[in-house]
């Protein structure tokens, strides 16, 4: 019981939200005495147990635990932010506009507020993405430092195909984080999508230049020597070969004979397939 | 104690220790609490920037980055988000103020004038004459009825450089230097109780009065770091942040890094 607090508490300052095991945790924890004994720390639990219970649909219990919260902090933001996100979940988006677009007006430096109202407009019009888009380039044209949002526009873009805009807002991540082997992995793969494989060749060498055990990477690299092989000799990048001898070695290594990562007998095979 | 052997060790009363050394522990604990929650009510709010006070800040910022990491882009990404930068600079698109046109004379904003500047000065006042005024009533009402004491024996040796620090106020020579002077115990109080008091309020207090002095001689102009308190002209910082752009060429990450890889894997 005390290990779920502990978990809780972890989650929370690690802003990790795996909704359906903090909801779990937090319903054990819930009306009990280890409730009472986290002291001012439960506002804080009743604030990621709201966000937890919108995120699987239990919405009565979040209603309760967001009248808590607003009866003990009744101008927070932070408040206002689970109401709208319990509107926005109740599919009342007229009403969630309503009560950003006042929010945004008494204080128009308040970032959560600015990203429920991307995160809406993207509800709004799910069809039509250029709003959202709209919004959210406004957004970090005055908040340029988030790599979390220049990501979404990224996956925004990618869903549209407009490949080189997708590029430019990972290249912005890129500048801020330049050795976290996710983004440029990402970069990587926008540029093979885009039909760019050298460049992606090189991001994916970079990868694995950064990070040793990385499959996803190794059979991108595959894939991209595969794909240059075909080119005339000149167009090839220096030892391609070479590169392409080691990447199917190490996915080879990477997939099948692992004891330490667990990979199933259908995606062993198909790699041995794909490597052959 | 080989030291005791040529000093003869002082007997120090153990009504000092009740009545003088523990009451100036505790009163400057308590000083701390209560500037804690002083300075909570003073400054409660806390000052808000503005949309576009932040979206200058976050140009530089961004500007500096692409200086420091753009060898991770390609050269045509890297040489167009600097072009792009650059021209952005120039035309002044960032800044809060429009940039004054050729013509007209130069002349930097007075702060008094911003009433957002004048909060944070007001703001930055109240907080150090909440640091001040206790701290120099305790060490006027330490000097007044404590001068000369000897508070404290400290139970290690220490060589003669630390009289200075230890002894202040008593012009002693031969005095070995773990003997402590009152007016020096407020001064390691001072430094040394902020461990005690974040123990007490948790992180981020406001009881620890050597930060504010630290940002008082920020005031006075010895740190070379830029503050808020002081007016900067904007417009010249970003005139300097294009000259840093235009001389900066970075080494290219995606060169060569077939070969290393090769080099890692294989050697």
């Amino acid at each position: 019981m005390s290990s779920a607090v502990q978990i809780l508490t972890d989650y929370r300052k690690e802003g990790v939200r795996r909704s359906q095991e903090t909801y779990n945790l937090s319903k054990q924890i819930y009306g009990t005495r280890h409730e009472r004994s986290l002291g001012d720390e439960k506002w804080a639990f009743y604030e990621q147990f709201a966000i937890a219970a919108l995120d699987v649909g239990d919405h009565n219990l979040a209603e309760e635990l967001l009248l808590r919260l607003a009866e003990k902090f009744p101008l927070s933001p932070r408040v206002s932010v689970i109401e709208g996100m319990m509107l926005e979940a109740k599919r009342e988006f007229g009403l969630a506009e309503r009560l950003y677009n006042n929010l945004l007006e008494e204080d128009p430096t308040n970032v959560a507020i600015q990203k429920r109202m991307i995160v809406l407009t993207k509800l709004q019009y799910p069809k039509d993405l250029s709003k959202a888009t709209d919004r959210l380039t406004t957004y970090l044209d005055t908040f340029y430092l988030d790599p979390e949002a220049w990501m979404e526009l990224a996956d925004i873009y990618t869903q549209q195909q407009s490949y080189q805009r997708a590029l430019f807002a990972i290249e912005e991540c890129l500048l801020m984080q330049p050795i976290n082997p996710y983004y440029i992995l990402k970069y990587a793969e926008t540029q093979y999508t885009s039909g760019d494989f050298h460049e992606a060749y090189n991001s994916y060498l970079r990868v694995v230049e950064l990070q040793d055990s990385f499959p996803r990477a190794w059979l991108g690299l595959k894939m991209c020597c595969r794909k240059l092989l075909k080119y005339p000799h000149n167009e090839q990048p220096e030892h391609l070969s070479r590169v392409d001898v080691l990447a199917t070695k190490m996915s080879l290594d990477m997939y099948t004979s692992s004891s330490t990562h667990k990979v199933d007998d259908d995606t062993r095979k198909a790699v041995l397939k794909f490597v052959e | 104690m080989a030291l005791t052997l040529n000093t003869p060790s002082l007997y120090i009363d153990d009504q000092i220790r009740d009545w003088v050394l523990f009451p100036i522990t505790l009163v400057m604990i308590l000083v701390g609490l209560l500037r804690h929650y002083v300075v909570q009510l003073l400054g409660g709010k806390g000052k808000k920037q503005e949309v576009k006070g932040i979206r200058e800040q976050r140009a530089l910022m961004r500007s500096a980055m692409l200086r420091k990491n753009g060898g991770v882009l390609t050269p045509t990404a890297f040489f167009k988000r600097k072009q792009f930068l650059i021209e952005a600079f120039k035309q002044g698109s960032y800044l809060k103020q429009a940039p004054p046109k050729d013509g007209e004379q130069q002349h930097p904003p007075n702060p008094l004038n911003d009433p957002e500047q004048m909060d944070s000065m007001m703001d930055g006042m109240k907080k150090q004459m909440v640091m001040f005024i206790p701290q120099t009533v305790i060490m006027g009402w330490i000097n007044s009825f404590f001068s000369g004491f000897i508070l404290i024996k400290l139970p290690f040796p220490l060589t003669r450089g630390f009289k200075s620090m230890l002894q202040r106020g008593i012009m002693t020579d031969d005095m070995p230097a773990s003997y402590v002077s009152s007016i020096s115990w407020y001064f390691l109080n001072l430094f040394g109780l902020n461990s005690v008091l974040r123990l007490i309020l948790g992180e981020g207090n406001h009881a620890d009065g050597v930060r504010d002095m630290q940002t008082a001689a920020q005031l006075a102009g010895t740190s070379s770091q830029p503050n808020p308190m002081q007016n900067q002209d904007m417009n010249k910082v970003f005139k300097a942040e294009i000259d840093n752009l235009e001389l900066c060429e970075p080494k290219f990450m995606m060169s060569g890094v077939g070969n290393r890889v090769l080099e890692k894997y294989n050697g």
